[in-house]
């Protein structure tokens, strides 16, 4: 049998359970509809404009592409550390290297002022 | 016990790679933990001693059939000659660039580490054995050019053009992952070697659709028509001595990368791709020049221009032949020197505030500054193709290379292409001597490094033009061993 | 000297073009006087040449050969036979002469100077290479130096005549440069030497020889010019400053007929008689007659001139076409004689232009009144050039219609009536300007002065003793013209019978 039926049976599960959540409670819940829900924003204000002119100060996409970097990078420290025995040290030497660059990327990001939110 | 390969071979190969990067690291690292920014050139010597250490290095450890990393990578002549050739690109905008940016008013002093890990990009694709490889090449070299191009962040037209530099770049991208994957699919491999022997095995339908997407992919990158409409605006938005970089260095770099993809691992395919290839080597080249002859941008006609010369560079790939590669990598070299002294000089005549990049801007400019307008008669006619400079022999052995491989209309087309070309070459030289300057214009001193850029350029476009011998021998031989 | 005299007439010049180039702006006469002396050793090494020329052997002398790019098997190999010695010592006289005839130049004259040297180094060079690729070089060196010399000294509209100037010739160049290539893969082991390549000619298939003859022939004809190809002259003569007209006329246009001569005939005998037989003669034959009806048609004198030019270049195509001894010595005799008596005409229209600031024909009148000594020096140069017998013109306009007639009479009586015509507009031309009323504007012109009669009296010397005694030019050319036609006609014979024999 294929091994990456497993995989599929997997993929089915999550679609399926999701759509039951969804569907659930889209079918079960109780639904009002009266003025003050169709408003876009249901703080008792009423609204000022459209939603799209709505801005972010820029720092949230800086850190955000921060993070994201940073993120990514330790993916590739999961496939290294399952066979870390086995790559012995030159594995490690390399990993080091790795790290190594990130941390120039760090202190870079760090002088520039990039970690500071003010 | 996996076997991690770093032996003899593989140090050899990534040494001067490691240089470059070292260097950018240590630059970058300066420049944010020291405070005193007084001198704007003193990142420039940083960054150069890492390119003269790439260069070094690179001149010590070459070796023909050299191949490291089970064959992915290797620091042959051909990608000796790419190193040289892109350190060279890189090492020049970084002489013309500390003046000019501070006076467009960049005060990014990450320009300079940047310019080396795109250099850095541009080596690891010369050297690629294997699609993977070349992928992460490019992608290294262009991370590094789509901040280059928007460096200058107050500037509209910069932003437009790292935008769209960014976009396109992606998108190319794209169509190169495609097109590797479904070679891969077709021949169970990513290296040229592994691809060229399982090629007449393949199914050719699957192989054809990779190639044509791999076209597609590097045709972006060398900018050829018809996927060059980036290239004018980008050219032309980015900060000059980044353009400088792009057109020679990138463009370096993805030719050899095409060159050695459709030379060594595709050769098998030569019949199939070459037709494709030649078309897209005369449209490359009759649109870039028919094009450029009705700028009135300097920097825009330039960009046109280099479409052009990309469209002579593909022509020689189309022979297919180690003749046509040594060829290419001559060129390069030439157009390196040419083209960089060409934008030297668009830099030399900025002013704080006014780019000068009309043409009407170069009215007169021999009575103003002679010895400017002179180096840049002689950067015009090595880019026509006039003996004895250097553009001449470099695109003689283009043509060479295509007669003796057939392609004798191609030949013709070419050197046809050659005459177009010469009329807006010649309309800047006109400009130049033959007209009155517009208004009183201030006579500026080039800063020191620049003119010691412009000087390398016209050196080496007179030089290379008298006594090409050792470096053509040396790429020709450098093709020659790669079979 | 000997081995090297040929290199030193081809540097000396441009050594003169960057010591100009250093002297300060303001020293007219030192500027003046460096660049006149580095044009007199070439003169003198060209009177040196000219006394130990072999006239017995039709094989290159004075052969200098050093490997230059050997990647591509290029060479530094440059020498003379018969065929270049004329030119090489036309060169060297008129590039004194028209250095001189400079001294008028105001504008940015170093650069002018400089320019002119250069221009008179690559020209040393077309002569004298026997490389291909050498030959290309100097060739399109030359181009550069003649567009600015048009463009930046010329009339008013200089900037359209030099471009034009530029890309006509360009694109014949680039031609040149593809038959070039193909003729290097085609010889084998691949070489550029011209020599080796004539020497192989036998093994050139007849259809790759006359693509590559044609491909040749228009990148030369652009420069003879040949009609159709000839409408950059008039545009470039009448802006260039006299001096470079003269050079253009003199020396310029013969290095199409010369390279016809040292490349088309020997490498590619065959398609060389098939294009001779109509090509080449019906071209000369046009521009023999078409050249004078235009020129019947000028009003401006100095474009009467140019399309004087295009038809005595006329003769030079029709006595090569020929393929007799006669017609190929007459051709050559006359590209040097068209060279003297031309750069006459130029350098007196020169002459009136100075002082008139126009060229317009109807606009003078009666100056033999007015400037007795030009007049005088205007009729020498007239009747020379309608080929009055006892001048040079006349012997070799002669030498190609004998050779003419034996092989096109037809065509022949064509080209011999058009010497009518010639006379026609000359004497017309002459009646306009010189005879009648004399025109009240110029009754105070100076006559022709020193420096002026300078620059013509060797030139005048020249036109006289050759129209008398033309030995001393035939001499020179003979061995190697009759060379020439023998090899072509021979080997012409030879690669007509293989290919005959090839076929079934």
């Amino acid at each position: 049998m294929n091994p990456y039926i497993a995989l599929l049976i997997s993929f089915a599960l999550c679609a399926i359970v999701a759509g039951i959540m969804c569907g659930a409670s889209w079918l079960l819940g109780p639904k009002v509809e009266n003025k003050a829900k169709s408003e876009i924003f249901e703080t008792g204000n009423p609204p000022l404009g459209s939603i799209r002119g709505i801005r972010f100060p820029v720092k949230f996409y800086l850190t955000a592409i921060l993070f994201v970097v940073f993120d990514i990078e330790v993916v590739f420290m999961y496939p290294w550390a399952v066979v870390f025995r086995r790559l012995g040290w030159m594995g490690l030497g390399e990993m080091a290297v790795f790290v190594a660059v990130l941390a120039v990327g760090l202190a870079y990001v760090w002088r520039v002022g990039a970690l500071e939110w003010d | 016990m996996i076997e991690v390969v770093f032996g003899g071979a593989e140090l050899r190969a990534v040494t001067p790679l490691l240089v470059v990067v070292v260097t950018a690291m240590i630059s970058l690292l300066y420049e944010v933990f020291n405070e005193d920014h007084s001198d704007p050139a003193r990142p420039v010597w940083l960054s150069l001693v890492g390119i003269v250490g790439g260069i070094v290095a690179t001149v010590a450890l070459w070796e023909n059939g050299h191949s490291a990393f089970h064959g992915t990578f290797a620091l042959d002549g051909v990608s000796a000659f790419t190193n040289v050739v892109c350190l060279l690109a890189a090492g020049l905008s970084l002489l013309m660039a500390p003046g000019y940016l501070t006076s467009i008013g960049v005060r990014a002093r990450e320009f300079y580490p940047l310019v080396l890990l795109a250099a850095s990009g541009m080596m690891v694709m010369g050297g690629a054995r294997d699609l993977i490889v070349l992928f992460l090449g490019i992608e290294i070299m262009s991370i590094a050019a789509y901040v280059l191009a928007g460096i200058h962040r107050t500037d509209v037209k910069s932003g437009e053009a790292a935008l769209k530099y960014f976009l396109l770049g992606a998108f190319a991208t794209g169509f190169l992952l495609y097109g590797i994957a479904i070679l891969y699919g077709a021949t169970g491999s990513t290296g040229y070697d592994a691809i060229a022997a399982a090629l007449p095995k393949a199914s050719k339908l699957l192989v054809l659709g990779g190639v044509a997407l791999l076209i597609v992919a590097l045709g972006f990158k060398v900018s050829a028509v018809p996927f060059h409409f980036w290239a004018p605006d980008v050219y032309q938005g980015a900060p000059t001595s980044v353009t400088a970089l792009m057109a020679v260095g990138i463009k370096a770099a993805a030719v050899v990368g095409f060159a050695r993809l459709f030379i060594v691992a595709l050769a098998p395919l030569h019949q199939d791709w070459a037709m494709v290839v030649w078309w897209l080597a005369v449209l490359t080249m009759t649109v870039g020049n028919v094009t450029a002859v009705a700028q009135n941008n300097v920097k825009r006609m330039l960009a046109y221009s280099s479409i052009a010369h990309a469209g002579y560079l593909l022509a020689a790939i189309v022979a297919g032949t180690p003749r046509g590669g040594g060829a290419v990598l001559f060129y390069l070299l030439a157009y390196t020197f040419m083209n960089v002294g060409a934008f030297a000089v668009v830099i030399s005549l900025g002013r704080k505030g006014e780019a000068n990049e009309q043409f009407d801007d170069y009215a007169g400019l021999a009575s103003r500054q002679p010895l400017i307008a002179a180096a840049m008669v002689l950067f015009m006619l090595s880019l026509t193709g006039i003996p004895p400079l250097v553009g001449f022999v470099g695109k003689l052995y283009l043509i060479e290379a295509i007669v003796q491989a057939g392609y004798i209309w191609l030949a013709v087309i070419m050197v046809l292409n050659s005459a177009i070309s010469a009329y807006y070459y010649l309309r800047l030289i006109f400009e130049m001597y033959m007209r009155d300057p517009a208004g009183p214009a201030s006579a500026m001193e080039p800063a020191p490094l620049l003119i010691a850029c412009l000087l390398l350029a016209t050196v080496g476009t007179i030089f290379f033009g008298i006594f090409p011998d050792a470096p053509l021998d040396f790429a020709r031989n450098s093709f020659l061993a790669l079979r | 000297m000997p081995t090297n005299v040929l290199t030193w007439m081809i540097f000396l010049p441009l050594v003169g073009a960057i010591v100009v180039l250093c002297l300060p702006r303001n020293a007219a006469n030192l500027i003046r006087g460096t660049a006149t002396f580095f044009t007199i050793p070439p003169l003198i090494m060209a009177v040196w040449l000219y006394q130990h020329f072999d006239r017995a052997t039709s094989d290159m002398q004075f052969v200098t050969k050093i490997p230059w790019i050997p990647s591509f098997n290029i060479q530094y190999f440059i020498g003379v036979d018969g065929i270049s010695i004329t030119m090489v010592l036309l060169t060297a006289l008129l590039s004194f002469i028209c250095i001189i005839a400079s001294f008028g130049i105001e504008k940015a004259m170093k650069a002018y100077f400089a320019l002119f040297l250069l221009l008179d180094a690559a020209m040393m060079g077309v002569f004298c290479a026997l490389d291909f690729f050498l030959f290309f070089v100097f060739w399109e060196v030359m181009l550069l130096p003649m567009y600015f010399l048009i463009g930046i000294w010329g009339g008013p509209r200089r900037e359209y005549a030099a471009i034009k100037f530029f890309l006509y010739t360009m694109v014949g160049s680039v031609l040149m440069l593809v038959a070039m290539l193909a003729l290097y893969f085609y010889a084998e082991p691949h070489t550029f030497d011209l020599l080796e390549l004539a020497s192989r000619s036998g093994s050139y298939s007849t259809g790759f020889q006359r693509i590559a003859w044609i491909g040749l022939f228009i990148g030369f004809a652009i420069k003879i010019p040949a009609f159709p190809f000839h409408t950059w002259l008039p545009d470039a003569h009448v802006e260039a400053p006299t001096a470079i007209s003269v050079i253009l006329a003199g020396v310029l246009l013969k290095m199409g007929t010369y390279g016809i001569l040292r490349i088309n005939y020997p490498i590619l005998p065959a398609a060389t008689l098939d294009f001779a037989f109509y090509l080449l003669i019906a071209l000369g034959t046009w521009n023999i007659v078409y050249g004078a009806l235009c020129a019947m048609a000028q009003t401006d004198f100095k474009k009467l001139i140019a399309y004087s030019s295009i038809s005595h270049m006329g003769y030079v195509m029709f006595g090569m076409a020929t393929m007799t001894s006669e017609g190929i010595n007459g051709a050559v005799l006359q590209m040097f004689n068209h060279g003297t008596v031309t750069a006459m005409l130029f350098l007196l229209v020169g002459v009136i232009y100075d002082r008139a600031h126009h060229r317009e024909i109807n606009g003078f009148g009666g100056l033999a009144g007015i400037m007795p000594f030009y007049t005088g020096w205007t009729a020498l140069a007239f009747f020379a050039a309608m080929g009055l017998p006892g001048l040079s013109a006349f012997i070799s306009e002669v030498l190609v219609l004998l050779g003419g007639w034996r092989s096109y009479p037809a065509l022949t009586i064509v080209s011999a009536s058009a010497v009518v015509l010639t006379a026609g507009y000359m004497l017309w031309t002459m009646q306009r300007i010189y005879l009648g009323k004399a025109n009240e504007k110029y009754v105070g012109l100076p006559d022709i002065n020193g420096r002026e009669i300078f620059t013509l009296v060797p030139l005048g010397i020249i036109v006289v003793v050759l129209g008398v005694y033309p030995r001393p030019v035939l001499d020179l050319i003979n061995a190697s013209l009759v060379h020439l036609n023998q090899v072509v006609a021979g080997k012409a014979q030879v690669a007509l019978a293989t290919a005959g024999n090839m076929v079934p």
